[in-house]
């Protein structure tokens, strides 16, 4: 009866466990009904057709994974930080799923030379500065030949998969606490079993040696021989430079990114 | 030409080669560097800690019995398990408390030799009851139909035979230690490692060493109830027996010797080993140990014995009748192990997978 009771509890753990990774997952508003282009090409470098091929690409990705992601390119941002540019262009311009505006933008500017991926909302956990870096290094090398919409291709494919990796890890908790749970019980269980225990053979006589009758004629402790070794430090090398940069717009919008020139 | 003696490294066994610019002793094969001095020593110490135990006792345990002193004591004898019981003809004995079978009186009790010692009963029946109600609390995995069966008035006071050894050990032990200390710099860890030598030689006292003299009485349980306190023990006489039973002998006290010395031979490596201070690893090398002034007592110690049956084994549990210690292997009811394992399993848990989530979302990483 009470095994039968307990299993059932399990069972209903378990969907329960799942269901809440969904509903963490799920948000409800999602992306705003006349929802701009995901290419905004104002410096004009993506050739127009390759440039509807992008686009159907990001719309795929970002309704599937519920994440704005985006592509923005101008001429010249002048003084203004590209932080600062191209988070305004995207909140002004109505971007970002869900309540939070969860959002991943490659922006190019071509008089400077900047490249910067920005995000915002559930993008910025996504797009740490690490993060960041090697997503820059998979298209930089194209960025700098100015295969512009290769890149873009890249830029789009490796973010999808940064985004799939990183839903993935709330998956993982619903195994991981039973594994936590199988293992506590076990250790518990067994540290109860051995109270059961108490008899055991006594190896040595100390409660019969006479106290005080330790008597000893040689006590020596002599040096015999020195042995040093050593490791190598193994030194990291991570990516590039770091560059990089946040912004809270006028209206407490938080963004973060990391960038540089090519 | 003196003796040449190959020495040979202690760190990788390479032989050892005379370096006459440093003066010391060369390993060819690891780079490491002794003193000559040092190595002999330690050469000396070695040999002299490689030597055989000479552990030997002088037989003068145990009395002979008076004239008449052994009248009214029987031997009564358990068909099941075999156990020999001896008891007064008043006190007489009835099941075995081993395991719980009838005994029969199969002779008056002679011969055998007599106890020099005995350390009477201080724990009262009620004691030692209580005592075991109390060892059974928090215990999970007892079975519950145990607890109500268990037939605690049952228990039964025995006087368990056991040799008592004395002597003085002395020993020579040599060890090996390690102090190590650790550096870096730009490009490396650097971990220096000290190798010393250890010798201790010297003389240190046991009495009373007990080792149980009974086949019956497991070796292991007897051990476990230790400590008994050999000031409270009194020359012996047959008046202490009356109301309680005894258990005869029949483990000699030469076979009872190799556990004695085990057992002193294990305390005086390691009351040695205590002196040697401020390394980090210590090991023995070796130790030879040789006694004197060895002497053999027999005596009778007090034990409350409950013998009880569950699921066709038999579990028996020992309260010293002068300290009150308890031991006893509890059983451990499969069912109620199964029981517990889920409902910490999913306790747990559960408990795991809200803080996860509760970490994930503050760490960001949700």
């Amino acid at each position: 009866m009470m095994k039968r009771i307990l299993s059932i509890l399990a069972v209903a753990f378990i969907i329960v466990a799942n269901m809440a990774v969904f509903a963490f997952a799920a948000d409800t508003e999602g992306f705003k009904a006349n929802h701009p282009a995901r290419v905004v090409d104002e410096a004009n470098i993506i050739p127009d057709g390759e440039e509807k091929e992008i686009q159907t690409l990001l719309d795929q990705i970002s309704e599937k994974r519920k994440m704005d992601v985006i592509v923005l390119t101008v001429e010249d941002i002048g003084e203004t930080p590209p932080v600062v540019y191209s988070g305004d262009y995207f909140e002004q311009h109505g971007y970002g799923y869900g309540e939070n505006r969860d959002g991943i933008i490659l922006f190019i500017a071509m008089n400077s030379r900047d490249i910067f991926v920005n995000s915002t909302g559930k993008g910025e956990k996504i797009i740490t500065e690490e993060e960041g870096n090697l997503l820059i290094d998979t298209f930089y090398d194209d960025l700098v030949a100015g295969n512009y919409a290769s890149a873009c291709k890249t830029f789009a494919t490796e973010t999808d998969s940064l985004i799939k990796s990183f839903n993935l890890r709330a998956v993982f908790l619903a195994p991981i606490s039973m594994i936590v749970g199988l293992i506590g019980s076990l250790g518990k269980v067994s540290g109860l079993k051995s109270k059961h225990e108490t008899v055991r053979f006594k190896p040595k006589a100390s409660n019969y040696q006479v106290e005080g009758s330790l008597n000893l004629i040689t006590k020596t402790d002599d040096f015999l021989y020195n042995n040093i070794s050593r490791a190598p430090i193994v030194i990291e090398s991570r990516g590039s430079s770091s560059g990089g940069a946040s912004y809270t717009s006028s209206s407490g919008t938080h963004f973060s990114g990391v960038g540089r020139k090519f | 030409m003196p003796d040449l003696i190959e020495f040979k490294c202690p760190h990788c066994g390479g032989k050892l080669e005379f370096d006459a610019s440093t003066q010391k002793m060369k390993c060819p094969y690891c780079d490491s560097e002794l003193d000559v001095e040092a190595l002999q020593k330690n050469e000396e110490q070695l040999n002299q800690s490689a030597q055989d135990d000479n552990m030997v006792w002088e037989e003068t345990a145990g009395g002979q019995w008076a004239e008449g002193e052994t009248d009214g004591m029987k031997v009564y004898t358990c068909k099941s398990c075999g156990g020999e019981i001896v008891a007064d003809e008043t006190t007489g004995a009835s099941s075995c408390p081993y395991c719980g079978n009838p005994v029969v009186m199969t002779a008056n009790f002679s011969g055998a030799l007599k106890p020099d010692y005995v350390i009477p009963f201080k724990v009262t029946k009620e004691q030692a009851k209580d005592a075991l109600k109390q060892h059974y609390e928090g215990k999970k995995f007892l079975p519950k139909i145990f607890k109500s069966e268990n037939h605690l008035d049952e228990i039964k006071g025995v006087y368990v035979p056991f040799w008592l050894f004395d002597a003085v050990a002395d020993a020579s032990v040599s060890y090996d230690m390690e102090t190590s200390r650790a550096w870096s710099d730009s490009s490396f860890n650097y971990t220096e490692t000290s190798h010393y030598a250890g010798f201790r030689q010297g003389t240190v006292e046991f009495n009373n060493v007990p080792v149980d003299g009974s086949s019956k009485m497991p070796d292991d349980m007897m051990e476990s109830i230790e400590p008994f306190d050999f000031s409270e023990a009194v020359p012996f006489k047959t008046a202490y027996l009356s109301g309680f039973l005894a258990d005869k002998y029949d483990v000699d006290d030469v076979e009872s010797l190799e556990r004695a010395n085990s057992r002193i031979k294990n305390s005086t490596v390691d009351v040695f080993r205590s002196t040697i201070e401020g390394f980090g690893k210590i090991n023995v090398r070796d130790s030879s140990v040789s006694l004197s002034d060895s002497k053999a007592k027999y005596a009778l110690y007090p034990v409350w014995l409950l013998t009880t049956t569950f699921e066709n084994k038999q579990h028996l549990f020992a309260v010293n009748g002068q300290t009150g210690k308890i031991v006893g292997d509890l059983p451990i009811d499969k069912k109620l192990v199964r029981k517990y394992k889920w409902i910490y399993g999913l306790a747990i848990g559960a408990a795991s997978y809200a803080a996860l989530l509760i970490l994930g979302y503050l760490g960001g990483l949700l």
